[in-house]
């Protein structure tokens, strides 16, 4: 296949409108390409968009669990792995959202923390800027065991108890994996946290994005 | 041999040394779109090396589109940069191939809103072209790209559910 428009540098053919000029071969290769970008933009925009799986959770605070409510206030929890670079994302959404929600909101930040991991391994970057926050306290969950019990399976899930104990919210606070900005899960936290209007029984859900939090074997 | 036919010598010149533009700005944007090539592979091994499943990992799948779709996003326009430099064609794919650049960035980035100023910067480096031609191209993909977002999966650029088509050429205007 042999494409070449060169011309010499200074005739008055070479500013002849192109489109006279372009050979079928040149045709055919704009389509495979077009066709190949098109292909592979849906392919990357199909895996930024598939979600994380939200596990069975209990609609009242877990009475096995080791973490300590506090009573009569909104408990936000998110559950993250401390690798996982779309978790980055749910981080810096649970700052704007710690930034917008009532200054009395606890959030606490159960770091997945597998026994066989070494400290620089789970306190990475994720830890810190989590701690970072203001509201915000970060703590270790050793090999999962508090995610298991509040039924997380995905990095960046978030589950928001109201004053009683009663699960709110369940769900991610990203649009996509590892994309920030403006989502409907970050919204309705803030709506739950901000409207004084009456609670509705049911449970809001959220689609989470982010790695899982257990090995495939793992039960 | 009709005279009245016959070019001005201001218009030969004039012609030949926006040739000589066109020519020059293909060959900068062929070196510039293997550099955003190198910074998308980067990009994606420094913010998403690895991918996580509990205690294993892969390769992250952002690194895989930074190597695969990044070459093949290059491909066209960086060989019609050194084949056919000056041409019509080779202007308007390079326009197209940076506002590619600027979506598979902004991917890779998390959807920050900083790597969005790439589309800034990239219509002004297409300005060099000084064809007004180009520059439509290039917000042409960015307009399709909203307007079918839009429709498809608004929540990947306005972050709702539901959006008015006019937020769409709002975006794109």
């Amino acid at each position: 296949m042999s494409v070449n428009c060169t011309n010499s540098p200074t005739t008055l053919r070479e500013i002849a409108p192109v489109s006279e000029k372009l050979s079928a071969v040149l045709v055919f290769l704009i389509l495979i390409w077009t066709a190949a970008i098109c292909c592979g933009m849906a392919i990357l925009s199909d895996y930024g968009a598939t979600s994380g799986v939200i596990g069975q959770t209990a609609e009242k605070w877990p009475a096995d669990s080791t973490l300590q409510r506090i009573a009569d206030e909104p408990t936000l929890l998110m559950f993250v792995h401390p690798q996982c670079p779309c978790t980055r994302a749910s981080i810096g959404e649970l700052a704007l959202l710690m930034a917008s929600g009532p200054q009395t909101l606890q959030a606490r930040v159960l770091v997945f923390a597998p026994s066989e991991w070494s400290e620089t391994q789970i306190k990475c970057d994720i830890w810190q800027s989590a701690s970072a926050i203001p509201g915000v306290t970060v703590e270790q969950d050793p090999d999962g065991q508090e995610a298991r019990r509040f039924g997380a399976l995905t990095s960046g899930q978030v589950f928001l108890y109201g004053p009683q104990g009663e699960l709110q919210f369940r769900g991610g606070i990203t649009a996509a994996r590892g994309h920030a900005g403006l989502n409907t899960g970050r919204s309705t936290v803030i709506a739950l946290l901000t409207d004084n209007s009456p609670r509705k029984s049911a449970v809001t859900e959220c689609s989470v994005f982010g790695c899982p939090l257990s090995t495939p074997r793992d039960p | 041999m009709n005279l009245l036919i016959m070019p001005s010598r201001a218009t030969i010149l004039f012609d030949e040394h926006r040739q000589r533009v066109f020519k020059q700005t293909d060959r900068l944007f062929a070196g510039l779109l293997v550099l955003e090539f190198l910074a998308g592979i980067l990009a994606a091994w420094f913010i998403s090396p690895l991918s996580w499943a509990g205690t294993t990992s892969h390769t992250h799948p952002h690194v895989w589109f930074a190597l695969i779709l990044g070459a093949a996003i290059i491909s066209l326009p960086v060989f019609l940069a050194i084949r056919c430099p000056g041409q019509k064609v080779t202007r308007h794919v390079i326009a197209v191939t940076q506002m590619l650049e600027s979506a598979i960035l902004i991917h890779l980035s998390g959807g920050r809103i900083e790597t969005h100023f790439h589309v800034f910067g990239s219509l002004a480096f297409l300005a060099f072209y000084r064809d007004w031609r180009v520059l439509l191209t290039a917000a042409g993909v960015t307009a399709a790209d909203h307007v079918i977002r839009g429709v498809v999966w608004p929540q990947s650029v306005y972050g709702v559910l539901t959006v008015s088509f006019w937020r769409s050429l709002e975006h794109a205007g």
